[in-house]
């Protein structure tokens, strides 16, 4: 290749994708004393999590929203090692209230900072399960607590060939080992397990089983029944915001905030940025990756790229099956990830009368999914592809909060994530199905919140599809493949794929589709740069 | 439901399109299942069949082999990332030997790739590859169509086979070169002929329409006495095939989608298809890191071997031992009548795998009703017992 021919620019890492999993890797690269590129197709930094509703045409005035609204799994190691505080991360609210909004006005408040407010809600529904919970917190904190610390590990593989990888094992094994036999039988006994079995066991009242069965499957395409939704909740659970376990914090100027820290933290490091910047083909020679071409033309001379993209994107799409075996293709293309989750955003005139003051508001998530069977229910509609005619959904207002997230006008912006929205539906084009998220968000809050439709000024809808065009992971999925114990740890987002090293010689996966996972924590961008670093070492 | 009447679980089996013709001939009504098919295992005699192919001329049917045509732009390139050698090279009119593999290096099965022309190919298996080939076209504009019943196969081995062809009118494919493709005109139609086999001999496969099978039986069997061709089952083709060295799948190794043990899955170089690796293609194939990670490695852990074995008994699954250490063990035996040796193949330790190392075969033979055993020096020895310059001439 001629110099000429490479006017893109040499570097010893390049990064594919501004999403945060990208700005990790990059910024780590960086502070590793490498010289790195980060290349982003698109015009704006934070992929999925700053997806916006600023549609064509859009005057929402919903300038500070974005697909994410919380932060539930932020690596405190990664907070600590970027210097996120030093660039601007602060939380309007370190730990969210959960809220479980019943038809007819009813609350159940699962508090994040006061066990007895907890109790005396849910006491209101059944004594015993105000009894029971805290001791059904502890016990999943416990088991969470045992898969906490591989989230921000490499995984091993299955050939146990060398030392470090046996005392990986062997790590594995002393956590278990460590949960004492009678949470170790309990974990391998419910691992597996559906959340509504689970909660069932537990718990008699409704609205509770309801908010976990949902916690359980919200972001992947489950119901409360579908096999290992405890696994899932679990890893939910697993996750650290602001010193908390298993709780979800809303930074201050929303993940736009929490992406422009990360910003700051690469630049800080080094990384130079690209914006408009799509890369086209990953250039392999011989096995090795020897450059980007990207679709300007230009090409980048590399010899280590970390891709957040989509696995599929980057194997399939910019290396091409020709450099593959079939066998990884196939496994690749198997992978499930098609999303099932959708954003509706109101401008409300008015703070709206969930039965919580407006502080409070700014404090929770409001959950609205009344029992198991709901959920199930619009789990079985989205399974056949169907859109279901009652929406389960998460609903933060942040701008009652944090003063930066109002819309224009100083107006509230309810922000809701809704579940079980197909990617495939039946006889429903995306047009005709953002009309429908919007009509059935609305109708559902108009009986939640008395008066909340009059004071609706402005909506958007952001589909499962809209998500894949936008970010161009197929399939929409927030966490790019779905979490399932089959698509996790050593078999994500495949086996073989599992240690974020690909078979081309110095191209990694950094994004959601590798392990733990999606949501805002920057785990898998920060595994992968670890990995790549560790290797590049040791060839130098 | 098929009106196929249903016989031990499974559909009955279907006749080949040169049944009638077979059937009448099996003297002995010896019969024997291939992929879904009736086959003869011997027509009376053999010994008769075994040295008609190594002396004059024999018919075998190889209907039942599976076959799919891979056809469209992308045809090369999709089988060159299949197959370990390089199928750039094979031109139109040609066909080659080799192995595919899987992403772990591990052969899937070895066959027969024909180049019918620039955008269209066949391949012939022993297994069912419509899975694996469909895999392996994803992501290439090529389509994959199975064409096993489309095509009657009819193998004319032995070093008369030349003198055969030109004796039905075929005079022009009788001077294919080795490994050659062609088709000709040949009763009012069409037929087929590659410079092929299994043999190890001098011979062609010639493949035609199945309406058309029994025409090419019999215009083949009006000249049989005139060359001594004679038709052959599957038990003298196994005698041939050893002899020439030929590999058998489920006997040598057993193909990486089906083994159920991973100790039972080969790479090339385990099956000495090392040659059939190419190094040097630009593409990539499938299994092509792991292969060049085992060789950079050393190379395989086991190796196929021929045995030169003292005495005459077969050594049928014989272990193998180098002095009191188990290295190996027989996977094909038998006596060869053109060398008048007793050979074998047999996979052992790469360690001990150079030509010229003496082991120890541990024989068991019937004797009567018991069973006798002996203990035999074997002699590792290249594979390819049996190699005729007319093979290729």
């Amino acid at each position: 290749m001629t110099g000429a021919a490479r006017q893109g620019g040499r570097y010893d890492v390049a990064v594919v994708g501004g999403g945060h999993n990208g700005l990790v890797a990059a910024a780590l690269a960086a502070r590793a004393g490498r010289s790195v590129v980060l290349l982003e197709a698109g015009e704006r930094l934070g992929g999925m999590a700053t997806l916006g509703p600023r549609s064509p045409g859009s005057d929402g005035g919903f300038d500070s929203a974005g697909a994410a609204h919380l932060v539930d799994g932020l690596s405190p190691a990664l907070v600590q090692g970027l210097e996120l505080h030093r660039h601007g991360l602060e939380f309007a609210v370190a730990t969210m209230d959960d809220v479980a909004l019943l038809p007819g006005g009813e609350l159940l408040v699962v508090s994040g900072r006061d066990a007895e407010t907890t109790r005396r809600s849910i006491g209101r529904f059944s004594p015993r399960d105000a009894e029971r919970f805290p001791a059904f917190e502890a016990r999943l904190a416990r088991l969470a607590d045992a898969l906490a610390p591989f989230l921000d590990r490499v995984p091993p593989t299955l050939k146990f060939q060398d030392w470090a990888e046996r005392l990986e094992y062997l790590r594995l094994g002393w956590a278990m080992r460590r949960l004492g036999r009678k949470d170790m039988r309990d974990l391998l006994r419910i691992i597996g397990m559906n959340a509504a079995d689970l909660t069932e066991e537990v718990f008699e009242t409704d609205a509770l089983k309801g908010l976990i069965g949902f916690d359980a499957v919200l972001g992947n395409r489950f119901g409360p029944r579908s096999p290992n939704t405890v696994y899932t909740l679990l890893q939910r659970k697993s996750g650290t915001i602001a010193g908390r376990r298993g709780a979800a914090a809303l930074p201050k100027g929303g993940p736009a905030a929490l992406i422009a820290a990360l910003e700051r933290a690469a630049r800080a490091a080094g990384v130079e940025i690209r914006t408009g910047a799509r890369v086209a083909q990953v250039l392999v020679d011989n096995g090795r990756v020897n450059g980007l071409a990207l679709a300007d033309g230009s090409e980048i001379d590399c010899r280590t790229v970390l891709s957040s993209a989509h696995p599929r994107t980057t194997l399939l799409d910019l290396v091409g099956v020709r450099q593959l075996d079939a066998d990884l293709v196939r496994s690749l293309r198997h992978a499930r990830g098609e999303g099932g989750t959708a954003k509706v955003w109101l401008r409300l005139g008015a703070v709206p009368d969930f039965g919580l003051s407006a502080g409070d508001l700014g404090r929770s998530r409001l959950v609205f999914a009344p029992d198991l069977g709901f959920v199930e229910r619009g789990h079985d509609a989205a399974k056949y592809g169907e859109l279901p005619d009652r929406l389960a959904m998460e609903i933060t207002l942040p701008g009652l909060a944090d003063a930066h997230q109002l819309g224009s006008g100083q107006k509230p912006i309810l922000s809701a994530t809704l579940a079980n929205v197909p990617y495939r539906l039946r006889n429903r084009d995306d047009g005709a199905l953002k009309q429908a998220l919007i009509q059935r968000t609305t109708a559902a809050l108009a009986d939640l919140a008395p008066g909340l439709a009059e004071t609706i000024e402005a909506v958007e809808a952001l589909t499962p599809k809209q998500v894949e065009a936008a970010t161009g992971a197929p399939g929409g999925h927030w966490h790019h493949l779905e979490t399932g114990l089959d698509q996790t740890y050593l078999l994500r987002p495949a086996p073989g794929l599992a240690q974020y090293a690909t078979p081309i010689q110095g191209l990694w996966l950094c994004g959601a589709g590798s392990h733990p996972g999606g949501g805002l924590t920057g785990r898998p961008g920060a595994n992968a740069a670890r990995a790549a670093l560790a290797a590049t070492r040791a060839r130098r | 439901m098929s009106d196929s009447p249903i016989i031990g679980g499974g559909a009955m089996l279907q006749p080949t399109p040169f049944h009638r013709r077979t059937a009448a001939l099996n003297l002995v009504n010896a019969w024997e299942r291939w992929q879904g098919h009736t086959t003869v295992t011997t027509f009376l005699s053999p010994e008769d069949e075994y040295f008609a192919t190594r002396t004059a001329a024999s018919l075998y049917d190889v209907s039942p082999m599976l076959k799919y045509r891979i056809a469209g732009p992308d045809a090369e390139a999709m089988l060159d990332r299949l197959m370990t050698r390089d199928v750039t090279k094979l031109k139109p009119g040609r066909a080659l030997y080799g192995p595919w593999c899987d992403g772990r290096g591990r052969v899937i099965e070895e066959g027969t790739l024909f180049r019918e022309s620039a955008a269209s190919f066949r391949l012939n298996a022993a297994e069912p590859q419509l899975f694996w080939l469909e895999d392996c076209a994803y992501g290439f504009d090529v389509t994959v169509e199975e064409v096993t019943d489309a095509i009657a196969g009819l193998a004319l081995q032995g070093p008369l086979a030349k003198r055969v062809l030109e004796d039905i009118g075929l005079g022009e494919a009788a001077r294919l070169p080795f490994f050659g493709l062609g088709r000709f005109g040949f009763e009012g139609g069409e037929i087929e002929i590659s410079r092929t086999g299994f043999t190890g001999d001098l011979g062609f496969e010639l493949w035609i329409a199945p309406e058309r099978a029994e025409t090419l039986w019999d215009r083949l069997m009006a000249v049989a006495d005139r060359h001594y061709l004679r038709p052959m089952g599957s038990q003298a083709l196994n005698t041939l095939r050893i002899e020439a060295g030929h590999i058998l799948i489920n006997v040598e190794y057993v193909g990486a989608n089906h083994a159920l043990r991973e100790s039972q899955m080969r790479t090339p170089d385990d099956l000495g298809l090392g040659w059939a690796v190419d190094p040097k293609k630009p593409g990539y194939f499938n299994g092509r890191r792991a292969i060049e990670a085992e060789r950079a490695a050393g190379g395989p852990r086991r190796r196929l071997v021929g045995l030169d074995i003292e005495g005459r008994k077969p050594a049928h699954a014989a272990y193998l031992y180098a002095g009191r250490r188990e290295v190996g063990q027989v996977t094909s035996a038998c006596w060869s009548p053109v060398l008048k040796r007793n050979i074998a193949l047999a996979t052992v330790e790469a360690g001990y795998a150079e030509p010229g190392r003496k082991l120890k075969a541990d024989v068991y033979y019937v004797k009567e009703v018991t069973q006798g055993r002996v203990e035999a020096a074997a002699t590792v020895v290249e594979p390819r017992f049996y190699q005729p310059a007319h093979r290729r001439g």
